[in-house]
């Protein structure tokens, strides 16, 4: 059984120019206690693809498709039904543990609250159950820090303040907005092992949104690359950094800087000239054609189909095979 | 500690240059006030003794000095009017003004920040237009012209209510009620209105934070929400303008106790300005700007009770 199931999710925003496509047709399933890695550059739609399953994407947008949760619809759902889910079937952490906890309130009672609302537990039985939570996710001193407010903690602290509010009443799912973008690098790291543990421990299901691929190779059991608001490629993670099959996961795989790896040191850092396209409708094309090396008219004409290559890994690209490699890259300067 | 002993240090300096403008303005009025108190055709010697007696024949620098010692020792001399000692006079008008005041500020934030929220809540539709259209109104109409015609309209048209006066609470509780419910509320109108416009803006942007989203992710209810996450924090910046307004709150006390025939210290100072009565009007000043600098000082504390981050850490913070 699906744990999530999201088919044909078209989001919009309307705008004096006309709607903007954030998300266009994006169609992806969770299974339980699997870690699903969304993966594009800013803008390609992937934190409103996954906002808009709990209702938080904000007012003006446009949703339709379908996104069933243990087989139940989030989309359209009431906000009573999405109240009962939010927070404890399905939880969230965010880009940014900065502005994300409340600064008036003392990070203790930010967790309890959860635990209130969804447990029906008193003041003191949530008190004691968040100072376990805060211990479990690695905050030394929980019951000194339960009565701190957010600005007296460090980024890194009041990340795990948020995976505790977010594992607090057990979810079956865990979606994480770039959870450690906002962090360092050496902080990175413990988040995601932490969130790594919590899986194993809890056998919840993560939906982590990244542009980093390195958290994804770190973490994920699959991956969903997103561009310009489609699905491009998804694979497991493996297969993915072996053999990606679209150019655009390929050059993304390009981009990134490596030590040593024999290469040659004197080699430029490769790039994806251009940006994101902002759509207003869906192109009868492939949506990366516009910055493509091996494009050919084909791809600027036709919408290319999503085909699996092999068991578990499929792409939405007309040339899946063609190299680009560096002789591209120096082509394109 | 050392913040707050240097916030009140601050404050004392501040009434101290309050206290030379005062004393220097008066004295920097046109007129003597010993023909004032003795009339154009005084006496010479009376005059004189006049002013012996008040020590205007002295330079002006020791009369402040002599002036601030009076004060320090809570003297703030007679009212030539009456002959009354000034600090008396004041202490007599003082707990009717403040007890409008505070009934019209209570008044005020209570409408004040309830319609401001609905305002934010309901933004772009009916409901928020009509608050943000009486707040305009409350904001636009001037307080006589709104008491006259709430007079007009409750004591004589619907007489609920009585048209003016005042009446001590240990005379007639019931009386004394009845007396403030006009005059509080056309003296809070405006400063709900104020209150009202401030509280939608804030409570706006407070819908639109991170930490909001995060609260409606925990599941809790779009009341929860609201109440506990954007109201909180929205509430400082409501703080501030209480704070700001309070001081135009008495100075609005002034017309509204004017139209209502209340003897609260609002209308103290105009009998004081009408008649002349140069103590009483230095003593009126000088309590009005004490009130001010206390006022600013208060409000300055009480945004470390809402909010924390203002607060004086004391260590354990990282």
């Amino acid at each position: 059984m699906k744990l999530l199931d999201v088919r044909d999710l078209t989001v919009s925003f309307p705008t004096k120019k006309g709607p903007v496509l954030a998300v266009d047709g994006l169609t992806y399933h969770v299974e339980p206690g699997e870690i699903i890695s969304l993966v594009g550059e800013s803008g390609c739609g992937k934190s409103v693809g996954i906002l808009s399953l709990l209702g938080l994407q904000g007012p003006s947008a446009r949703l339709s498709g379908s996104a069933l949760f243990d087989g139940r619809e989030l989309l359209h759902a009431s906000e009573k039904h999405l109240s009962t889910i939010r927070g404890k079937q399905v939880a969230c952490v965010f880009q940014d543990p900065m502005s994300s906890l409340n600064p008036v309130l003392t990070v203790g009672k930010q967790v309890a609250e959860v635990l209130r609302r969804h447990r029906g537990l008193s003041a003191a039985q949530a008190k004691k159950q968040v100072i376990n939570l805060l211990e479990r996710v690695g905050i030394p001193a929980p019951a000194q820090r339960y009565a701190n407010y957010p600005h007296e903690m460090s980024g890194g602290m009041r990340q795990r303040v948020m995976i505790a509010m977010a594992v607090a009443c057990e979810p079956r799912l865990l979606i994480a907005d770039e959870p450690t973008t906002a962090l360092d690098v050496t902080i990175q790291a413990g988040i995601l092992e932490l969130l790594k543990e919590l899986r194993d421990e809890t056998g919840m299901a993560v939906l982590l949104v990244t542009h980093d691929l390195g958290v994804v190779a770190d973490i994920a059991d699959r991956v969903i690359v997103m561009y310009a608001g489609r699905k491009v490629e998804e694979a497991e993670v493996r297969a993915l950094f072996a053999d990606p099959r679209h150019q655009y996961t390929r050059r993304l795989l390009d981009a990134i800087p490596r030590r040593g790896g024999g290469g040659d040191p004197g080699r430029r850092l490769s790039g994806i000239p251009g940006t994101v396209p902002t759509l207003h409708e869906s192109p009868a094309a492939c949506s990366f054609a516009g910055r493509c090396v091996v494009a050919s008219e084909q791809c600027h004409t036709a919408k290319p189909p999503f085909t699996e290559s092999a068991p578990g890994q499929a792409a939405a690209c007309w040339h899946p095979g063609a190299q680009t490699g560096h002789a591209a890259t120096g082509a394109l300067k | 500690m050392v913040r707050l002993l240097a916030r009140v240090g601050n404050a004392l300096f501040t009434l101290l240059i309050a206290i030379a403008v005062v004393f220097l303005g008066v004295r920097a009025l046109p007129g003597d006030p010993a023909v004032a108190l003795l009339g154009e055709e005084g006496d010479p010697t009376a005059l004189e003794t006049v002013r012996e007696q008040y020590g205007l024949d002295q330079p002006v620098i020791v009369q402040f000095v002599k002036y601030l010692q009076q004060i320090v020792t809570g003297n703030l001399g007679e009212s030539v009017r009456t002959g009354l000692p000034v600090t008396d006079v004041i202490a007599g008008a003082i707990p009717v003004t403040l007890e409008l005041t505070a009934v019209s500020m209570l008044v005020a934030i209570t409408i004040g920040v309830t319609a401001g929220v609905i305002a934010a809540l309901h933004r772009g539709r009916l409901a928020g237009w009509l608050v943000s259209v009486a707040a305009l109104i409350g904001l636009s109409v001037p307080a006589f012209w709104l008491g006259l015609m709430a007079i007009l309209l409750f004591a004589i048209t619907i007489p609920i209510l009585p048209a003016s006066g005042f009446v001590p609470i240990d005379i007639d509780p019931v009386a004394h009620v009845a007396h403030l419910v006009m005059p509080s509320l056309v003296l809070g109108s405006a400063f709900a209105a104020v209150i009202m416009r401030q509280t939608r803006a804030a409570m706006l942007e407070a819908l639109t934070t991170d930490y909001v989203r995060t609260a409606t992710a925990k599941g809790l209810s779009r009341r929860q929400v609201v109440v506990k996450h954007a109201l909180r924090n929205s509430l400082i910046v409501v703080v501030t303008i209480v704070g700001l307004q309070l001081g135009a709150l008495i100075a609005g006390a002034v017309v509204t106790e004017q139209v209502f025939v209340i003897p609260g210290f609002g209308k103290l100072m105009i009998d004081a300005v009408a008649t002349r009565d140069y103590p009483l009007i230095q003593g009126v000043v000088l309590i009005t700007a004490t009130a001010y600098i206390v006022i600013n000082l208060l409000t300055d504390l009480l945004y470390t009770v809402v909010d924390p981050r203002v607060r004086v850490t004391t260590g354990g913070a990282a």
